[in-house]
């Protein structure tokens, strides 16, 4: 059962900004992007900086709008207004009510537990001034019961509802940013590299804690990570990203040795740790140069990553591969992915 | 790796007075770190934040701040660098010590060119050199560290380069004036994977051609394992294990060393099949540390004794490793 479809989003911003901003000149930051995310499934995106996974992500809550595609949701039970034949309702069309009410059963968790967090507010606060504005706010007494028992189910103590987020180390304050967002008892969690800025012994006890989440509340989650280990371990299915298109998507667990497009093989042969007899050959990605790190601008009719394909020619430069399935549950961008075996 | 080291560091110890509210603390950010590096030998420094690794390193050149108190012993070729003034350092710094440093954004003047930062450079040593010299110089230097065009970008700023491109810069003003020992601080965190397995080629590259020593600190203990001849783990401001790369990563004796490899997942592993094995607890608090081994609070091991003493670094495996733990465990991976 599909929970979110985005199909073909796309979203550009203006290279200037500011007062004296000339218009004009766009970066496409999410060009084309269609993704599934089903119940009870933990979906990645990774991809390097700037690829536009968080973008993508952001478009899906509309803290972006974005400029052309379409985002459909399947509500479990709740009312988001005008629904299709299908029992789905277009995202992009939701009122500000029926907005919020969408938000309440997709939250966002973010990457810097340090900066997302306000010091002055006490952890009952974090938790309830979300929960305060939702359809289903039960009233505080309620509430903070409630908000005692997350707190229990992510590992810290309802003690702590008195104290402020300054006073916790960074894993326990990425626990309170994860507490705040399952308060709401939401269908999808959107998880923005939430263990990046974490050590590795702490990075362990958060992934743990999100897989029993996932166990217990039957949770579909849209992982964001640039750690391709992290990523591959905790997800379902994956999809890679470069220059904001969607290059390759395939089953997470063997995508280090089953990856077809040349841009997912160099990611990972780049990876540390990587077995060098893997069969993923560094050289195969080609060279970064300036020019692939330039953001796109315009339209460029060719395969975003030709510029940097050792296996790019002329068919690669004017003609944009279609995503094609190559495999059961694997779609490649690229014209010969089947040269690349 | 042939004869004396280059640097030797002896029992060495940092302390920082700091002012929290109405008390003064001291954090103990070093307890007694000793460590060598030889001629042409590139050696990993892994740990969580607050182990020490960063201010163990950047004592070496003397850059730690004023208010820090630093005690023991640094001989770089037997010459005592701790304590000394900046006047006698500076024959140290950049001509024998090279840094990389972590954010390459971050550690340029926004308003100077690369080729005028060049030209500073090669002036601390060569105060007559003339700027057709000095880019000339440059030129060479950025081809050596693979930045294409190189002539042409002398007159650029440092927001016109990419962080892999900064970075390549970096090491090439640290190689300046010929150092031999480079100490490259979490030189790839702010950095793509793609292009840290470059960055990660490019050291190793210069190791061979320069035969320069390099100290590479990071916290990603695979990334390390992939670049160092040897791998000293800390915790809590001191060494807790040291061995040849490819020991440690097979076999750790400390269970801090086997904790950090079982936290982490690795290719093929996957949720539903593998659990991970986190480290429980947080890190470990500098400025109330454990009377004894500083990790015995989160080790599965520990028992009474773990938490009276501070174990001696002692020799295992014919003298070839060390670790610091008074129960000796293989474990296998």
């Amino acid at each position: 059962m599909i929970l979110l479809e985005a199909r073909d989003l796309a979203k550009r911003f203006n290279l200037e900004a500011g007062f004296f901003a000339r218009f004009g000149k766009f970066v496409r930051a999410v060009n084309g992007v269609s993704l599934s995310i089903g119940e009870d499934e933990a979906y990645g995106l990774v991809g390097e900086s700037g690829c536009g996974k968080s973008t993508t992500a952001r478009l899906l809550v509309r803290m972006y709008e974005a400029d052309s595609g379409a985002v459909r949701f399947w509500p479990r039970g709740a009312e988001l207004g005008k629904m299709a034949d299908d029992g789905s309702v277009d995202v992009r069309a939701l009122g500000r009510r029926a907005l919020v009410a969408y938000r309440s059963r997709v939250k966002y968790v973010f990457q810097d537990p340090a900066r997302s967090l306000d010091p002055r507010m006490s952890v009952a606060d974090v938790l309830l001034s979300g929960y305060r504005w939702s359809p289903s706010w039960p009233g505080r007494a309620l509430a903070l019961a409630e908000a005692a028992a997350i707190l229990e189910e992510v590992g810290l103590s309802a003690s702590d509802l008195e104290r402020r987020p300054p006073e916790f180390s960074g894993g326990q304050r990425q626990r309170i940013s994860i507490a705040r967002a399952l308060l709401l008892r939401p269908d999808l969690l959107i998880c923005d590299e939430v263990v990046s800025a974490l050590d590795v012994s702490v990075q362990g006890q958060i992934l743990n804690l999100l897989i029993e989440t996932r166990r217990r509340r039957k949770l579909s989650i849209l992982f964001i990570a640039h750690d391709l280990k992290v990523a591959c371990y905790f997800c379902d299915r994956i999809g890679v990203m470069y220059k904001g298109e969607m290059m390759e998507e395939a089953p997470a667990r063997d995508l280090w040795k089953a990856a077809l497009h040349p841009y997912t093989r160099f990611l990972f042969a780049s990876a540390p740790g990587m077995d060098p007899s893997a069969g993923n050959d560094r050289a195969a990605g080609g060279a970064v140069t300036a020019a692939s790190h330039e953001p796109r601008t315009d339209a460029w009719e060719g395969c975003a990553y030709a510029a940097r394909c050792p296996l790019a020619d002329d068919r690669c430069r004017s003609q944009r591969p279609e995503f094609r399935e190559i495999a059961p549950a694997h779609r490649v961008r690229c014209h010969k992915a089947d040269a690349a075996e | 790796m042939n004869g004396a080291p280059l640097v030797e560091i002896e029992n060495l110890r940092v302390d920082f007075p700091i002012v929290r509210g109405a008390e003064r603390l001291l954090v103990r950010a070093v307890r007694g770190v000793s460590l060598s590096v030889a001629r042409g030998e590139i050696l990993g420094l892994v740990g969580e934040s607050g182990s020490g690794k960063s201010v163990t390193v950047s004592a070496i050149p003397g850059l730690l701040p004023p208010r820090a108190v630093a005690v023991g012993s640094i001989r770089f070729e037997g010459t005592e660098l701790l304590g000394r003034g900046v006047r006698f350092l500076r024959a140290w710094r950049g001509r024998r010590i090279g840094m990389v440093f972590q954010e390459p954004g971050r550690s340029y003047d926004p308003l100077q060119s690369v080729g005028s930062a060049f030209l500073e450079t090669f002036r601390v040593s060569e105060p007559r050199l003339s700027r057709r010299d000095s880019d000339d110089r440059a030129v060479a230097l950025l081809e050596e560290v693979g930045l294409s065009s190189a002539r042409e970008r002398l007159v650029n700023f440092p927001h016109q380069f990419s962080g892999g491109q900064l970075q390549r810069i970096g090491i090439a003003l640290a190689l300046a004036q010929g150092c031999d020992l480079l100490l490259a601080d979490e030189p790839t965190t702010a950095l793509d994977v793609t292009i840290q397995a470059q960055i990660v080629d490019l050291l190793r590259r210069l190791r061979a051609s320069r035969g320069i020593a390099i100290v590479f600190i990071s916290h990603n203990l695979d990334l390390v394992a992939g670049i160092a001849d040897r791998i000293a783990v800390m915790y809590g401001g001191l060494v807790l294990e040291e061995a040849p790369s490819a020991e440690l990563v097979s076999a750790p004796r400390h269970p801090y060393a086997a904790g950090l490899l079982a936290a982490a997942p690795s290719f093929g592993s996957h949720w539903t099949t593998a659990a991970l094995a986190p480290i429980p607890g947080r890190v470990c608090d500098p400025v109330a540390p454990e009377p004894g081994c500083p990790f015995a609070p989160r080790c599965s091991l520990a028992s009474r004794e773990c938490a009276v003493a501070i174990p001696e670094l002692r020799p295992v495996a014919g003298g070839r490793r060390l670790t610091r733990c008074i129960k000796d465990t293989e474990y296998g991976r």
